[in-house]
């Protein structure tokens, strides 16, 4: 008998500690799929990239001074502060960036706790990209004031620059331009997507070698343009519809094969997104008056809608997860939340 | 009223009182609304005041209203787009499914063709009376000379035809001038970028930009240049084989344009808001409407960045790249023939129909068939456009102040 009672006592707490378990697992799981805290922001971030468990992002206050911000466990940290943030890259351990301060232009790199400046001066800068051990940015040299030298071939000039350690800055390309961001380098190419000043903005995307200059448009459209390159080397951008009457309130995605023939992937997104990338797969976020997010198919399919869970409004995609804003936030004080892409 | 007066010198308090209750309401209604309104009439009064007049002259009011654009230009023009459209490219074809980028200057050969400077496409190109385009020369930029199929310019943004079809090219950032003849292409001036007078080969330029050429002598043709670069009108002697440069005028600003008409020359400064017509600057001209119907004050709406100029017989027009417009030159300022412009900043868009109701983008070329038309380079917009003058009238009249000839 005291055997027996033995058993059953022991068994009967074999079974609860199994429930609990169980049962922790299955409370955590339904955490996992919820949208989990991440951090409070005063201001809507822009430029979202999600890079192992940090979170990067740009804010851009109205009176106050643009950051860069990175979000580790939950603890916000502003990387670099300025004037202006014209664009970030990141790569492993190592981030550069490129701001303006006091009229002032310059590119910068942090590797570890080092920031170094690769860069400064007056003319300005766009997005900057990483290219195995290089940063590539496009600079912007003008003469003139606006509107004093209206023929492209007297007017802006951008260039792209390309730092290596132990090496001098090296440009090349000369495109007749007002401004321009590096989108990415694959294979030898820099791709650059330039917006022109004045008359609008059509926007022209380039093709240009850092080792001879030589430059290719790829593309034009007729608004502003949002564009990534896929890990395929796939080279993907946001344009005014194909297929809707009101063009400019509705956006397509548009991308350049191998065979240079450009074709329209998904068509009927919302205005103003942006692109994001999760490995292979594509998403478009932050459109007009939208709060999901939408996967984007290829061959100018119809894009898969992602609604967030109600109260919530997708800030922006990452590789892994979605940034949330609760729609119970104050405009001043944001709640920002994540929680995986399904 | 009698108890009122009576109590008057009583208790003065009482008195008003007293005379307050016999005021009758609708009486103090009517004085309240009166006040409301006279308020209310101030208040609009300043508040149009304020935004009819904006700093640095401009303004937007008009008949609609001080939110609405005036309509300045002429409504018996007509504008029409000949090739291209808005998004840049560089396809031949017929009209809007051609394609080009930056479209810099035009010029007209005699059979009606327009010439084109192509400028972010490193090409001349040439639109065919019916609106069809092709390639005459260039491809990649580069400098080589030799047959159109295989010669290269760098961001050409000047173009002039001579009688005998001659396609002469300022070719910007190859610092030379450039010809186009018998299918093979040739640099007639220039070199490295700099400044020399002299003989063509000798002779040196920066930056040219726009071309026009003299041919009020036909024995002794003269190619005038915006040398932009070296602020400065030169002139190329195109007798006999060996051409001659000179200096035509040297400005304190930067020359983009510059035409000749009938032995007269003109040229536009953008960065200094100058036109110069022979001997005389130009700047800040008081812009009127084209149909003359005052809708603006004179002096209120002023000329910004004139960047292309184009003469026909008597007749003045230039562009304004701050405004978005095609104007002419008047003798006390200049009126707008086509194109929106109201001061409160560049109206640029694109829109074909009548001079009132058209838009551009910054225009930096303009030709003319010497009659009623007019032919754009619609830089912004990477378009052809064509503007149709109405027919001549009364007030053409030969300008007693003729720019001089030189």
């Amino acid at each position: 008998m005291p055997v027996a009672r033995t058993a059953i006592i022991l068994g009967s707490v074999v079974l609860v500690a199994a429930l609990a378990v169980g049962a922790g697992t299955a409370l955590g799981a339904f955490h996992r799929v919820g949208p989990q805290f991440l951090v409070t922001t005063d201001v809507m971030p822009q430029d979202v990239r999600q890079q192992a468990a940090d979170w990067w992002w740009i804010e851009r206050p109205q009176k106050a001074k643009a950051r860069l911000v990175r979000v580790h466990g939950g603890v916000k940290e502003t990387v670099a502060s300025a004037d202006e943030i014209a664009g970030y890259d990141l790569d492993g351990e190592s981030s550069a960036w490129t701001s303006r301060v006091a009229g002032h232009w310059s590119v910068q790199r942090r590797r570890g706790d080092r920031v170094e400046t690769l860069w400064s001066g007056a003319d300005r800068v766009g997005r900057p990209a990483f290219a195995d051990a290089s940063v590539i940015w496009a600079q912007t040299h003008e003469d003139s004031p606006p509107g004093a030298a209206p023929l492209p071939a007297i007017g802006p000039r951008t260039e792209v620059a390309m730092f290596a350690d132990g090496a001098p800055i090296r440009r090349t390309g000369r495109l007749l331009e007002a401004s321009g961001d590096i989108i990415g380098v694959r294979g030898g190419h820099a791709f650059v997507a330039c917006s022109r000043a004045i008359g609008g903005p059509p926007s022209v995307v380039y093709d240009v070698s850092p080792v001879n200059g030589d430059a290719r448009r790829l593309a034009a459209e007729t608004d502003a343009v949002d564009a990534v390159l896929l890990s395929s080397g796939e080279l993907v951008w946001t344009a005014p519809s194909r297929d809707s009457a009101q063009r400019g309130n509705v956006t397509c995605v548009r991308s350049i094969g191998s065979d240079g023939q450009v074709s329209t992937r998904s068509d009927w997104l919302p205005h103003g997104g942006r692109l994001n990338v999760s490995g292979d797969a594509l998403y478009y976020s932050g459109g007009v008056g939208d709060g999901g997010a939408w996967s984007i198919g290829r061959n100018n399919q119809l894009p898969a809608s992602i609604r967030p869970p109600q109260g919530f409004v997708v800030v922006g995609v990452g590789s892994k997860d979605m940034l949330l804003e609760s729609l119970a936030s104050s405009v001043t004080s944001m709640r920002l939340y994540t929680m995986p892409i399904r | 009223m009698k108890s009122a007066i009576k109590q008057d010198s009583v208790h003065p308090m009482r008195v008003r009182k007293a005379a307050s209750n016999n005021v009758h309401p609708g009486v103090a209604a009517a004085v309240i609304i009166l006040v409301i309104a006279i308020v209310q009439y101030v208040w609009w009064m300043k508040l149009v005041h304020k935004e009819m007049i904006r700093p640095g002259g401009g303004q937007s009011g008009g008949r609609g209203g001080p939110s609405t654009p005036v309509a300045l230009g002429i409504k018996s023009v007509s504008v029409d787009t000949l090739a291209g459209t808005l998004e840049p490219g560089d396809a031949d074809g017929p009209g809007y499914s051609a394609r080009f980028d930056g479209p810099s200057a035009v010029a007209l050969d005699s059979g009606g063709n327009v010439v084109v400077a192509d400028t972010r496409n490193h090409r001349i190109r040439v639109v065919s009376p019916t609106g069809r385009t092709a390639t005459i020369a260039g491809s990649t930029p580069g400098y080589r000379d030799g047959p159109t199929g295989q010669a290269l310019f760098d961001s050409p943004s000047g173009v002039a035809v001579g009688p005998d079809g001659t396609i002469y090219a300022a070719d910007t950032n190859n610092h030379r001038i450039r010809s186009i003849r018998g299918g093979v292409v040739s640099t007639i001036a220039g070199g490295e970028q700099g400044f020399n007078d002299g003989p063509a080969a000798t002779a040196r330029f920066d930056h040219p930009t726009a071309l026009s050429l003299n041919v009020s002598n036909p024995r002794s043709p003269v190619l005038v240049v915006a040398d932009s670069g070296n602020r400065r009108l030169r002139a190329i002697s195109l007798i006999g084989p060996n051409p001659m440069v000179s200096t035509l005028y040297q400005s304190a600003a930067v020359p983009t344009g510059v035409s000749v008409t009938a032995g007269a020359v003109a040229a536009a400064c953008p960065g200094a808001g100058e036109v110069v017509a022979g001997t005389r600057v130009l700047k800040n001209l008081s812009i009127q409407s084209g149909d003359g119907d005052g809708q603006i004050p004179n002096g209120a709406l002023t000329t910004k960045h004139p960047d292309a100029v184009c003469g026909i017989g008597q007749r003045w027009f230039f562009a304004d790249a701050g405004h978005g417009a095609l104007l002419e030159l008047t003798k006390d300022g200049a009126r707008v023939i086509a194109g929106n412009c109201n001061g409160a900043g560049p109206m640029l868009g694109f829109r074909d129909g009548n001079g009132e109701r058209s838009h551009f983008g910054v225009i930096t070329g303009i030709a003319t068939d010497g009659k009623r038309q007019l032919y754009i380079a619609d830089c912004t917009n990477n378009a052809i456009r064509r503007i149709t003058l109405p027919t001549p009238g009364a007030q053409e009249k030969p300008d007693p102040d003729r720019f001089s000839e030189f």
